[in-house]
């Protein structure tokens, strides 16, 4: 359905955006996640037609977004960061004029716009002016604007940021609903949120595309293996030997903790919890266990991880971030 | 076309539905009511020659306020990406505010009708002169909407585009003055200014040349406003 080859945007000397490339399938809901700053905007206005990039090409549904920019925009509705609407109309005059310069037939407006606005579920606020609504229904006329004229793709550009959490929720359900009849494009930095609604996820990082996976398979790329983490007191050298040499285990690695206690860290195949098996042969052997725990990775540390140390984007300057650091740049 | 119609007309909408469309309207019906006024009651003119030439200078101050906003607005506010996301070409779309802004001055006109009207009561006027004034009125507002739609088109400060649009046209305006003379440059200047041409319209003649400057007037600055938005989205 859309197709992204090796975007490239300069606002300027400064690259926004720097070899994007991915594809959309059909019906997907693909999450667009990364930090603030890192291009998400600008991807999304490149394929909707905003503007041209600097170089690289886009197509919806095998329509080329520059060459032929307005044939490609028929095929899309787009909802900007802001949620800019014209405040001086009602819900039902501003869709009504949406669903007009869109092309939608004459005959078919007043049915469409009712429909969106059921859909979204604004169909109460109808006369209302823009102006007065809150900003969760404001956000949910923004969606529906961009649904009006029934284009196949969606794109939306951040559709839950400012929202308290009853209104994320329900904008979420919102747009899970329109899996599989449209394909969606949305674009985050909060984890959860791909997590919660999307098929895929792109990750991009200082304009620079990090990963793209599954939201699972991403977990799992980087969880090839989990870690139990362990504080034994006992020899170093038999507890290590003796945890290596459990089924699944990978390897081990320890650490003085003073004390005579030793912290070991155990990896293991991701489908195999060795906590259990790991505690029974402490006690067989009559170790102290002191301590014991799983690290596992969440999305969240794939994330982190793929947005600061694997960036490859990073600048010169940059030191390897701290934890601190990496959590400050996912709020 | 249905494209230009939708937004041409959702702006003369909005300057009903907002306070300056109606400033701008009591303004210019204060300024034409008095001029009105003053050339019957207190000149005794029997005709509308004057009250043309005098109601075109307050549009200078009042047509800048309706332009300013067509495009600086949308900037500001972001509504141009979604305006522009939609299957819209940047000709369609600067049309579409044109005629909008150009829908409602011929309201305002419009609503003066009632000054000849007037007139013909009172006398029996040649009626020439009212039809090509008023036509010649269209045009002269119509070049001025353009240049304020152009100058709304490079900023995204209506303050901005209000008083550099009157700057522009004031400037504009002074080159007639400067050109009153004989000597080549000065017909030149008489030739390249708005007012001059509205001369002859107002005295019942519609000249060919004077519809072709004020058209090609327009046209030329809905060009360049056209290229100063694809180039604001190029930049
Ligand atoms: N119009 C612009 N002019 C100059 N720089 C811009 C412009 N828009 C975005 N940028 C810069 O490009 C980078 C990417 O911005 P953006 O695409 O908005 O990121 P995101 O949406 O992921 O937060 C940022 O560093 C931002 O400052
Ligand atoms: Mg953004």
């Amino acid at each position: 359905m859309v197709e992204v080859k090796d975007l490239t945007k300069y606002y300027g000397e400064y690259a926004a955006i720097e070899g994007v490339s991915f594809k959309v399938e059909k019906g997907e809901i693909l999450g667009f996640l990364g930090p603030n700053a890192a291009g998400k905007t600008t991807t999304m206005r490149i394929i909707a037609g905003f503007m041209p990039p600097t170089s690289g090409t886009a197509t919806v549904a095998g329509t080329d977004v520059v060459r032929d920019s307005v044939e490609a925009r028929r095929k899309l509705g787009y909802l900007p960061e802001q949620v800019p609407l014209y405040d001086d109309m009602s819900v039902r005059e501003y869709l009504g004029f949406c669903a007009k310069v869109r092309g939608v037939a004459r005959d078919k407006q007043a049915e469409r716009v009712d429909t969106v606005m059921e859909a979204t579920r604004v169909t109460e606020y109808a006369d209302s002016l823009i102006l007065k609504l809150s900003k969760g229904f404001r956000q949910r006329v923004g969606i529906a604007q961009a649904l009006v004229h029934d284009p196949p793709l969606l794109i939306l550009d951040e559709p839950t940021v400012g929202l308290d959490p009853r209104q994320i929720v329900e904008v979420r359900e919102l747009i899970r609903g329109l899996r599989g009849e449209h394909t969606v494009i949305l674009s985050t930095h909060i984890l959860p949120e791909v997590q919660v609604v999307c098929d895929r996820v792109v990750i991009i990082n200082e304009g620079k595309i990090a990963a793209i996976d599954t939201p699972e398979a991403l977990t799992a790329r980087l969880r090839r293996s989990q870690q139990v983490r362990l504080d034994v007191r006992g020899p170093r050298k038999d507890v290590a030997e003796a945890l290596r040499t459990l089924p699944g285990a990978r390897g081990v690695t320890d650490e003085d903790a003073g004390d005579g206690v030793f912290r070991f860290t155990l990896e293991a195949d991701p489908d195999k919890d060795l906590r259990e098996i790991a505690a029974s042969t402490g006690v067989k052997h009559g170790w102290g266990l002191r301590e014991m725990s799983s690290v596992a990775m969440s999305l969240e540390d794939v994330y982190i991880h793929l947005t600061t140390t694997d960036s490859g984007a990073a600048p010169a300057n940059a030191k390897a971030p701290t934890d601190g650091a990496a959590r400050e740049v996912t709020e | 076309m249905r494209p230009v119609l939708a937004i041409a007309q959702r702006e003369l909408r909005a300057y009903f539905g907002a306070p300056m469309g109606w400033v701008v309207m009591a303004a210019f019906m204060a300024f034409a009511g008095y001029f009105f006024w003053a050339a019957i009651a207190l000149a005794g003119i029997g005709e509308m020659r004057m009250w043309f030439s005098n109601t075109t200078i307050i549009l200078i101050i009042l047509l800048p306020a309706l332009t300013m906003r067509l495009i600086a607005e949308e900037r500001q506010r972001g509504t141009i990406e979604v305006l522009m996301t939609s299957p819209v070409t940047d000709t369609q779309a600067i049309l579409g505010k044109f005629l909008g802004a150009f829908a409602f001055y011929a309201v305002m006109l419009l609503l003066t009708i009632q000054f000849p009207v007037t007139l013909a009561r009172l006398g029996t006027p040649d009626r020439g002169p009212f039809y090509s004034g008023y036509l010649g009125m269209l045009l002269f507002g119509g070049t001025f909407l353009a240049v304020g739609i152009f100058i709304s088109t490079t900023t995204k400060s209506q303050v901005v585009a209000y008083v550099g649009t009157m700057f522009v046209l004031l400037f504009l305006w002074l080159l007639s003055w400067a050109g009153m003379g004989d000597a080549w440059w000065q017909k030149l200047l008489q030739y390249v200014s708005i007012p001059t041409h509205l001369d002859e319209f107002a005295k019942g003649l519609i000249d060919t040349r004077d519809v072709f400057y004020y058209v090609s007037f327009i046209g030329g600055m809905l060009f360049l406003s056209v290229r100063a938005l694809a180039a604001w989205k190029w930049r």
